[in-house]
C-alpha cells in the first residue's frame, strides 16, 4: 500500500502525504482506514529517528537520576551535601587539594571521586547533579501534567463555545501571562515554601515540591492553551464536527473526543508542540523558582538540602550574570529563625524559557 | 463594522486585565516576606521608630486600597519614583524600552524566517535525512540555554576571532550599522531559543495540511506547486505559530529578555525588571508589569484578528 515515492508522485496534491512520510497514491487513503489516533501517533513516532535518539537520551537521564544514591554510595563514596573542603585526594598519582587554599575547588577529575569536580564547599558535583537531576524532573513532570491537562481544557471551552466564555477565559490566560513570573515564584514560592497551605480538603507541607510544580504549571498555561484554542476556532467549523453534531453527538462528545482526537490535525498531536513547550519553557522558570524555593535562604533551611533542583547548580556555574554575587541585605534585617530574607540574590533566570 | 466592534470590546476588556493586573501585583508585596518597602527605605541599620517614620512619610501605613490608589495616580501621572533608586521609573523604561524592543524584534524576525524555511523544507522531506537534521537541530536548539549559547558565541566570535564587539550597546540613532553589528550575536542567540519549537510545530502542521481535500483541490485546479504552499497550506499551519509569537513576543518585549540582556550587557528592560524584584522595589515591578500587560493584551488581540485572516472559516469576534 505504501509505495516507493517516485518524483511525479512527491507533488503536493497529487498525492497524499501521511504523518509518517509515507506517501499514498490518491484514493489508496483507504489502505489507512482503521488506524486509530494513538497507533498513528506511535507510528509517526517511530519513523521519527531523532526524535526516538533524544527520546532515549531522555530516558537515560531520568534513569540516571533514579540512581543518584546508587551512585552516591557506591561509586562515588560521598553524599550530596558532604563537605570535604579540607580534604585530599589522590588523582592519577597526585595529591590534590579538593578545594585549594586561594578557594579554587578541584575541576572534573574523570574518576569516580568528583567526577564532575567539586563545589566551593568541597562537594562532589556530580552526586549533587543526579540529586538535583531528581527534583528538577519531578518538579518538571508535575508542572507538564498541570500546564497540559488545564491548558487542553481551557482551550477546548474557550475554542468550542466561543462568546462570553472565550472571552472570560482568554482574558484569564492573558492575566496570567502578564502576570510577572519571578515576582510569583518569589512570593508563593517563599511564603508557600516557609509555611505551606492548608486548605481543609488537603495540606501543603512547607519545602514541597508541589509548590514550585504548581507556578510553574500554572504560569505556563497560556503557552500550551492559546495554540491549541486558535486550532479549535478553526476546527469546530469543519465538515466532521457538523457531521457529529448530526449524529446527535453532545458538544463534550464533539470536544473531546471528535475535535481533541481528530486525527491529522487535532492540535495534541503536534509532536513537537505539546510535549516540548512545557518542557522549553518549564525549565527556565524551574530554575527561577528553584532558585527561589529550592535554594533561598528559606528553603535552604526548612528543606533537606539535596532537594535542590539541578538548575541551582547550574546556575551557580554560570558567570554570565552580574546579579550572581551574593548582595548585601537590602534592608534591616533581625535575626531569628522567622527572618527569611528573599532579596539576598536575584536569579539571572527570569524569562528566555 | 465586526472589527470595529471586536476593537472596543478588546479594549474594554484590555483596561479590566491591567487593572486586574496592577492589583494582583501590589497585593503580591503583602503576601512576601519583608515585602513592605518602609524596610528598604529606611536602610540597614534603621531602627523600628525609623522604619514606622518612613511608613508614616510615604503612607504605608495607610490602607492597602488608598496606597493603590496613591501608587496608580502617580504611575498616571508619570511622576512615580523608584523606591531604591529614587529616579523616575518612565525615565529608566525610556532608556531601556529602545534596547529590548530592538532585540526582540531583530530576533522575532530571524527565528520567524527560519522557522518557516525549517519547517517547510522539514514536512517536505518528511522521513528523509534532511528533517531527521532539522528536527536533530531543532530539539538541540530547544535544549541549549542561552547563556550558554550566548557565551559561547561571545567567547569565540568575539573575544577568539574579533569579529563582533564583546557586548554592549550602541543605539541606532548613533550609527546604524554599528548598532546591527553590536546586536547580531544577541538576536541570534534569543532567536535559537524559538526556532526549535517553531519549526518543529510548523513542521507537523504543514504535513497535515498538505493531505486535506482543499489542498488536493487547488493543485487539481491547475495552480502550482509554491502557489499552494504559500497559500493554501502555510496559511493554515501558521494559526499555531501565531498563537505562540503573540505570547512570546509579548514576554520577551515585557522584559524576559533578561538572560541575552546580562550576557550581552544590554541594559534593557529584562535586566532593570529582574534587578526591581530582586530589591522588591514596587514602582518600577509595578509598572514594568502594567507595561508588558499591555502588549501581552495588545498583541493577542492581534492574533485573534491574524487567525481570521489566516483561516477564513473564523470569524473575527464570533461568538
Amino acid at each position: 500500500m505504501t509505495l516507493t515515492p517516485g518524483p511525479e508522485l512527491t507533488e503536493i496534491g497529487s498525492v497524499v502525504r501521511h504523518d509518517d512520510g509515507a506517501l499514498l497514491l490518491p484514493g489508496a487513503e483507504e489502505a489507512t482506514v482503521g488506524v486509530g489516533p494513538y497507533q498513528l501517533a506511535w507510528r509517526r513516532l517511530r519513523r521519527n529517528r531523532s526524535a526516538l535518539i533524544f527520546g532515549g537520551l531522555f530516558i537515560l537521564i531520568v534513569v540516571a537520576c533514579l540512581l543518584a544514591p546508587v551512585y552516591a554510595d557506591h561509586i562515588a563514596h560521598t553524599g550530596p551535601n558532604v563537605n570535604h573542603i579540607s580534604e585530599v585526594i589522590t588523582v592519577g598519582g597526585h595529591q590534590k587539594d579538593v578545594v585549594s587554599l586561594t578557594g579554587t575547588p578541584i575541576g572534573p577529575t574523570w574518576h569516580s571521586h568528583f567526577f564532575f569536580g567539586a563545589d566551593a564547599n568541597g562537594r562532589d558535583v556530580a552526586v549533587r547533579l543526579l540529586y538535583g537531576g531528581r527534583n528538577s524532573l519531578e518538579i518538571s513532570a508535575l508542572a507538564t501534567i498541570i500546564t497540559i491537562g488545564i491548558g487542553t481544557i481551557v482551550a477546548l471551552v474557550a475554542g468550542y463555545f466561543g462568546g462570553w466564555a472565550d472571552n472570560v477565559l482568554s482574558r484569564l490566560l492573558d492575566l496570567i501571562w502578564a502576570y510577572p513570573v519571578l515576582l510569583l515564584g518569589v512570593a508563593l514560592g517563599v511564603s508557600l515554601s516557609i509555611s505551606g497551605l492548608d486548605l481543609g480538603l488537603f495540606t501543603l507541607k512547607g519545602g514541597s515540591d508541589i509548590v514550585p510544580a504548581l507556578i510553574i504549571g500554572v504560569v505556563y498555561i497560556p503557552y500550551v492553551a492559546r495554540p491549541i484554542r486558535g486550532e479549535v476556532l478553526s476546527l469546530r467549523n469543519r465538515e466532521f464536527v457538523d457531521a457529529a453534531r448530526a449524529l446527535g453527538a453532545g458538544r463534550l462528545r464533539i470536544m473531546f473526543s471528535e475535535i481533541l482526537h481528530r486525527p491529522a490535525t487535532g492540535p495534541v498531536h503536534h509532536p513537537g508542540g505539546l510535549p516540548l513547550l512545557p518542557r522549553s519553557r518549564g525549565a527556565g522558570a524551574q530554575l527561577v523558582v528553584g532558585d527561589h524555593a529550592a535554594e533561598r535562604g528559606v528553603a535552604a533551611r526548612d528543606r533537606p538540602p539535596p532537594d535542590r533542583g539541578a538548575g541551582r547548580d547550574a546556575g551557580a556555574g554560570r558567570a554570565v550574570g552580574q546579579h550572581r554575587g551574593r548582595r548585601p541585605a537590602p534592608g534591616p534585617r533581625p535575626p531569628g529563625p522567622g527572618d527569611h530574607q528573599v532579596t539576598a540574590r536575584l536569579p539571572t533566570t527570569a524569562g528566555d524559557r | 463594522m465586526d472589527l470595529l466592534r471586536f476593537a472596543v470590546r478588546r479594549l474594554v476588556s484590555a483596561v479590566v486585565v491591567l487593572f486586574a493586573v496592577s492589583v494582583l501585583t501590589f497585593l503580591i508585596f503583602e503576601a512576601i516576606p519583608n515585602g513592605n518597602p518602609a524596610l528598604r527605605l529606611a536602610g540597614r541599620t534603621a531602627t523600628p521608630a525609623d522604619i514606622a517614620a518612613v511608613s508614616k512619610a510615604y503612607g504605608f501605613n495607610k490602607p492597602l486600597y488608598v496606597q493603590y490608589l496613591k501608587t496608580m495616580d502617580q504611575i498616571f501621572t508619570g511622576r512615580i519614583e523608584s523606591y531604591t533608586q529614587h529616579v523616575t521609573v518612565f525615565s529608566q523604561i525610556e532608556r531601556g524600552f529602545p534596547i529590548t524592543l530592538g532585540l526582540s524584534l531583530g530576533a522575532a524576525v530571524m527565528w520567524l524566517i527560519m522557522a518557516v524555511i525549517l519547517g517547510v523544507v522539514g514536512a517536505l522531506r518528511a522521513g528523509k535525512a534532511s528533517d531527521t537534521a532539522i528536527t536533530s537541530l531543532s530539539f538541540l536548539g530547544i535544549s541549549a540555554p542561552s547563556f550558554v549559547v550566548g557565551a559561547l558565541l561571545l567567547y569565540v566570535l568575539a573575544y577568539k576571532l574579533g569579529w563582533f564587539p564583546n557586548g554592549g550597546y550602541v543605539g541606532p540613532s548613533s550609527s546604524i550599522p554599528s548598532w546591527f553589528h553590536h546586536m547580531v550575536l544577541p538576536w541570534f542567540t534569543l532567536s535559537i531559543l524559538y526556532v526549535g519549537v517553531y519549526a518543529q510545530i510548523l513542521r507537523s502542521n504543514v504535513l497535515d495540511t498538505l493531505s486535506e481535500d482543499y489542498v488536493r483541490t487547488a493543485r487539481a485546479k491547475g495552480l502550482s506547486r509554491s502557489r499552494v504552499m504559500v497559500r493554501h497550506v502555510l496559511r493554515t499551519s501558521l494559526i499555531p505559530i501565531v498563537s505562540l509569537f503573540g505570547l512570546d513576543f509579548a514576554a520577551l518585549v515585557g522584559g524576559s529578555t533578561i538572560i541575552v540582556e546580562s550576557v550581552f550587557n544590554l541594559n534593557g528592560i529584562g535586566q532593570y525588571v529582574a534587578m526591581s524584584i530582586g530589591e522588591l522595589d514596587i514602582p518600577p515591578v509595578l509598572v514594568a508589569t502594567l507595561f508588558g500587560a499591555f502588549f501581552v493584551v495588545l498583541l493577542n488581540a492581534v492574533v485573534d484578528v491574524a487567525y481570521a485572516t489566516l483561516d477564513p472559516r473564523i470569524k473575527v469576534g464570533a461568538s
